[in-house]
């Protein structure tokens, strides 16, 4: 098993895509953290609401965690690359021939996306902080880092993050294609999922919708919303549907025929 | 025996769908010997390699390599070695690493990787990602990565597509060292039978799905006809004094005609004691090609046609 997930991480070693994801997703964390740090306070123009004022410790974790929305799809991308890409460049031959009892290679993946997706997720954060963080006390406001409750929200991001790539390593096992796994968790959490919550709401069943992906994902970092589940819970549940893909994926499609 | 690396394919049956794709097909390759499996393109050569490697779920039968299913091999790359297509790389992986991700995969040292990039010499192109690689350098890649383990049996999928006549060449004297030098045995397919014909010891011939004939190199070569190729102006008379012999003319490409079961020696007395004038006489075997395309039902246009049993 440490032979294959070696394996795992050596194919993300030998090629830019880490490199180049992880370089993209700082580089957007670091742009709208940017944004939304020099903008927080001031009025959205004449119409809608002014955001609240960097004073308010709610607003500076808000900043931080800028980086977590962001990087969730960064890290979500990589867990789906981390099965389809094989699919798609028929390398998934070779991998197969190598360790032809395929559920292994699926551990393996999961093993070496919490390694990948974690490193990735540190980085992302860390950009967040940073820029945050300079904007802050540039604006002359105190940067709280030193706080018990911000340095909690950065973990359980981190934490958040890997959780999304073994989401897309989950969904990816499933669908075997790249595209139409992004599209449809993606597609799911941005826009079927705020209806079903709305549906859900409408109806009173608070229950039931912070079970929902987007909302779980919501409880585990806390930034806003009311009706969430504790961040463990939220942890769990994302986990949950991870591992319910992955099972699917490992039964279904990786059993088929490699042709 | 158990762990010879004899290749047995048994009542294997593959269906797609509705496709029969394998239709019961026995065959086994000997250890220690190379094997040519040919077939038209669409045979069944590329699933019945798959469902020996465990890619492919058979719908009936079995196929093992000394005596176990690929799948239930404890040291998989270390008894088998496979090439099934030459395109499974990453294009922006290197060459060496395409290999020490498999090395990783199978624990073997990373020293490996150098040596079958030497073996196969390629060399000086392991630090150079695959996408700019020639059809015949991934050959050549994929072909190394099956060397890795130090398999004894070698399974390869059409390892000649794409390759230049040099580089065929090139092939054909590498597999006849793995088979001679090192023992190995060899099952390698093909659609074409002259890129395998100076390699192989024995042959299997598949054609939609079954067995059309298996044996050596040799006996294949016993069922090639030969023909008396004869030209001559006077072809009706010749035809007449042939047939009062009992033989027969058939006609031949270029005004000539084709006397199948005789010898030159009397088709030759025929012509002469009738006094025939003769423009041509040849002894023409029908090349193995021709042997090859009868059996698979193939005509020299790529039509199928009846498949020979």
């Amino acid at each position: 098993m440490t032979g294959l997930i070696r394996s795992e991480l050596r194919k993300w070693s030998t090629t830019r895509m880490w490199f180049g994801l992880t370089l993209g997703g700082m580089l957007a964390v670091a742009v709208i953290t940017l944004i939304s740090a020099l903008t927080a306070g001031s009025g959205n123009g004449n119409n809608g609401p002014a955001t609240p004022p960097l004073s308010d410790p709610a607003q500076v974790r808000t900043i931080y965690g800028t980086a977590f929305g962001i990087g969730s799809l960064f890290t979500l991308i990589l867990g789906v690359i981390a099965i389809c890409g094989e699919f798609r460049h028929q390398t998934i031959t070779p991998t197969f021939l190598a360790s032809p009892r395929r559920h292994r290679v699926v551990e393996a993946k999961l093993a070496s996306i919490v390694v990948v997706g974690g490193l990735s997720g540190i980085l992302m954060i860390a950009t967040g902080l940073l820029v945050g963080a300079i904007v802050i006390s540039a604006r002359g406001f105190a940067t709280r880092l030193g706080s018990g409750d911000v340095q909690q929200a950065l973990w359980l991001m981190v934490l958040g993050l890997v959780v999304w790539s073994i989401l897309g390593l989950g969904v990816g096992t499933l669908l075997k294609n790249q595209i139409a796994a992004i599209l449809v968790v993606v597609g799911f959490t941005f826009i079927a999922e705020p209806l079903i919550q709305a549906g859900l709401n409408a109806l009173g069943w608070f229950s039931v919708s912070k079970f929902l992906p987007g909302q779980a994902s919501m409880a585990m970092v806390r930034t806003t919303g009311e009706h969430l589940q504790s961040w463990w819970g939220g942890t769990l549940t994302l986990l949950a549907y991870s591992a319910v893909a992955a099972a699917l994926g490992t039964f279904s499609t990786i059993r088929r025929d490699v042709t | 025996m158990a762990d010879d690396g004899r290749i047995v394919v048994s009542n294997l049956t593959k269906f797609f769908g509705k496709v029969r794709a394998v239709d019961d097909l026995s065959f086994e390759v000997e250890p220690g010997t190379v094997t040519g499996f040919l077939g038209p393109n669409g045979a069944g050569k590329t699933t019945t390699l798959r469902c020996l490697l465990a890619l492919v779920t058979p719908t009936r039968g079995t196929a093992t390599i000394g005596g176990r299913r690929y799948a239930d091999l404890p040291d998989p790359l270390g008894t088998v070695g496979a090439a099934l297509e030459a395109s499974s790389f990453h294009p922006g992986r290197t060459a060496r690493n395409h290999l020490r991700v498999l090395c990783a995969a199978a624990r073997l040292p990373d020293a490996r990787a150098d040596e079958v990039l030497e073996l196969t010499g390629i060399a000086e192109a392991a630090n150079r990602r695959v996408r700019g690689f020639s059809m015949g350098m991934r050959q050549r890649l994929a072909l190394a990565a099956t060397l890795l383990g130090d398999p004894r049996v070698l399974i390869l999928d059409e390892p000649a597509n794409g390759l230049d006549p040099a580089g065929i060449n090139w092939l054909r004297e590498f597999l006849r060292y793995l088979a001679t030098k090192q023992g190995k045995t060899v099952l390698v397919s093909s659609h074409i039978l002259s890129e395998v014909e100076q390699t192989v010891d024995s042959i299997v011939i598949i054609a939609q799905g079954r067995l059309v004939r298996e044996g050596t190199l040799k006996d294949l070569l016993g069922t090639a006809s030969v023909a008396i190729r004869v030209r001559t102006p006077e072809a009706d008379k010749l035809r007449e004094v042939l047939e009062r012999s009992g033989l027969r003319a058939e006609d031949g490409d270029g005004g000539a005609l084709l006397v199948p079961g005789a010898s030159a020696e009397t088709v030759g007395h025929l012509a002469f004691v009738n006094e025939i004038e003769l423009h041509e006489l040849a002894s023409q075997s029908s090349d193995l090609e021709d042997v090859f395309l009868e059996l698979t039902g193939t005509g020299r246009d790529g039509t199928p046609g009846e498949v020979a049993s």
